[in-house]
Order: structure tokens, then sequence, then C-alpha cells
């Protein structure tokens, strides 16, 4: 016959024995007392069945498009990133490489020089203004790889 | 027929065996766990679809530089946590967060045992409805999501004896209110 304040010990532990979280010997106490209580033994039944029920409920399915908008849009970052460290490492080379050149090697510029260089410049700071208005862009939008 | 979200065999917190798992994976097997665990916190479908989609885009930003070898799913659940926790308290109504009786949908099963488990399945949820929501939290993660009590601790930053003894508690009322039935 268990203890009046063991029963009530045990009784307290039968959610985590349920779960496999108790330590063996734990465990095992608890184990030996299902055996002589009836009343445990019931609560412990009913505890099982209320968790094969509570695992059975079903919920709302969550909208499945948007979710998977969200996965492909996820899966383009991270090539997406590695595409704009390119870019912006090969500007960086270009630039350094045109200005030692330049310096090195300076004559009075061609005027086919002076026009490519001029469209260059204009791309370069077409470029440099799009990416900035993007940047300022970024903290306040904070669903931007959400396709719409 | 109404899509379902049931509890799948495999628990959510398992991961692959073979390697570390890529985001793709995680994101494909727990989504629509994390989006439950979201809808279950704040009770509002479109509110629980931006809380799911914006802790995906922080793990996604920090998936890089994380330890392979700690099973995400504790993170992903407590940043769904905290996302819920800010836009209740935003609301200033995280006390009447109602979970909406209605997000239940009946579960799958023959036509002879459908009304009856259907029956059951909705006296139980409005028992764990009437939970606090501290245990209805942790009744949840632990017997639906299928947390361990080590990742549920995480989760809510708790100590495993909290987690057991408010595990313990959650369950002898939901118990008390359905002993009837079973």
């Amino acid at each position: 016959m268990t203890a009046p304040n063991q029963h009530e010990e045990i009784r307290q532990m039968l959610s985590a024995y349920l779960d496999g979280e108790l330590t063996q010997g734990s465990a095992q106490r608890v184990r030996v007392h299902l055996e002589d209580c009836e009343e445990c033994r019931r609560a412990f039944e009913e505890m099982a069945r209320l968790q094969e029920l509570t695992k059975e409920l079903a919920f709302a399915e969550p909208p499945e498009a948007r979710m998977k908008d969200l996965e492909k849009s996820l899966s383009v970052q991270a090539p997406r990133r590695l595409g704009w460290l390119f870019v912006l490492a090969g500007v960086a080379a270009w630039f350094i490489y045109g200005t030692i050149t330049y310096i090195r090697h300076w004559r009075p510029p061609t005027v086919e020089e002076l026009i490519g260089s001029a469209v260059v410049i204009g791309f370069v700071l077409l470029f440099v203004s799009v990416a900035v208005e993007r940047l300022r862009q970024l903290p306040h939008d904070k669903y931007r790889r959400i396709e719409k | 027929m109404t899509a379902t979200t049931t509890m799948p065999a495999m628990p959510v917190g398992d991961a692959a065996d073979s390697g570390p798992e890529s985001f793709a994976e995680f994101f494909e097997r727990g989504w629509k766990k994390a989006y439950c665990f979201a809808l279950h916190l704040v009770g509002e479908r479109e509110q629980a679809m931006d809380i799911t989609q914006e802790a995906y885009l922080r793990l996604h930003e920090r998936w890089a530089s994380r330890d392979p070898a700690r099973e995400p799913t504790a993170w992903l659940y407590s940043v769904i946590r905290n996302l819920a926790i800010d836009h209740l308290r935003r609301r200033a109504r995280r006390q009447e967060a109602e979970i909406d009786q209605a997000l239940l949908r009946s579960p799958a099963a023959g036509p002879d045992k459908a009304a009856e488990q259907s029956e059951l399945a909705e006296r139980l949820w409005a028992a764990i409805r009437s939970l606090p929501a501290e245990q209805r939290e942790i009744l949840l993660l632990r017997d639906w999501h299928g947390l361990d009590y080590g990742q549920i601790a995480e989760v809510l930053g708790l100590s495993l004896g909290t987690v057991s003894s408010r595990l313990h508690h959650a369950r002898e009322k939901v118990r008390e209110q359905m002993r009837r039935y079973l």
C-alpha cells in the first residue's frame, strides 16, 4: 500500500511519465505504483487517450499559395546575393584597373574615348542612384521578398 | 472538402538523418505547423500568416550562421512566439486573444465515426481553449506540435521543472472536463 504523500508525488509525475521525460529510477517508481493504484492507473489511461485525441485535432489549413510564393522567393535569395557580390566586385576591379592605367599611360583622350566615357559614367550614375533608392526602401518593406 | 492540418506521424522536431537539413527542407516539413502555432497564439488567420512569413524570413537571413548541430524547430517557434507577443502587445489585447472555435476542422474518418469523432474533437478543443494561455500553449506544443520538454523550455524560456508542472496541471484540467466523454 502506497503512503498518501507518495501517492500524490507519483500522481504529479504521471504527465512526465506519459511523455517519457522521467529518469529511469523515477519511471520505475511510477510503473510499480501504477500496478497497485487503480485511481492513478485510470488517470494515466485517460491522459494517454486525451494525448492521442489532441494529436488528431485538425486545424484550418494555411493559405498554401501564399507560403509557396514565400518559399520560391526565399530560394532565389542566395544566388541573387552572390550575383550582386560579383557585380560590385567587378565594377570595383574595373574602376581600380582603369584608374591605374590612366595614371601610368596618360595622354590626351580621343573624341571616341570621351564619348565612351560619358556613356559609361552615365550608366554608373544610374546604377548607383537605383541602388541607393532600393537600399533606402529596404528597412520600410518587411515583405520585400514576397512575390505579389 | 475542407483542407486540414493534422499532427504528422513524425514529430516536427525530428531532423533528417542524412546531414544538415537545408532551409528548403526545413521550410517544407514545418511551415503548416508553424502557421498553426502562430494561429493558436494570436487567433487571427491573417495575422498568423504574416507572423509565420516574417519568422521564416528572419530564420532565412541567419540560416548560414546557425549551429547545424542544433535542431532549428525551437528557434523557429521562439521567433514566432516573440512576433506574436509583439503583435498582441501592440494591440493591447493579449489577455483577450480568443482562439476561434471555427479554426478546428472535422478529423478525417469514415462516415460512421465522423460525427462521433467530430463531437469529441469539438469538446476537447473547447476544453483546451478554456485553459489559461500559458497552460494551453504548453499543452499544444507538447501534444499537437510534438516538441519535447527541452524544446518547449527553450521556446518559452522556462525551466524543465516548470514545463513539466504546467503541462501536468493543463492535462489534469482538460481531463477533468473530458472524463465523462472518455
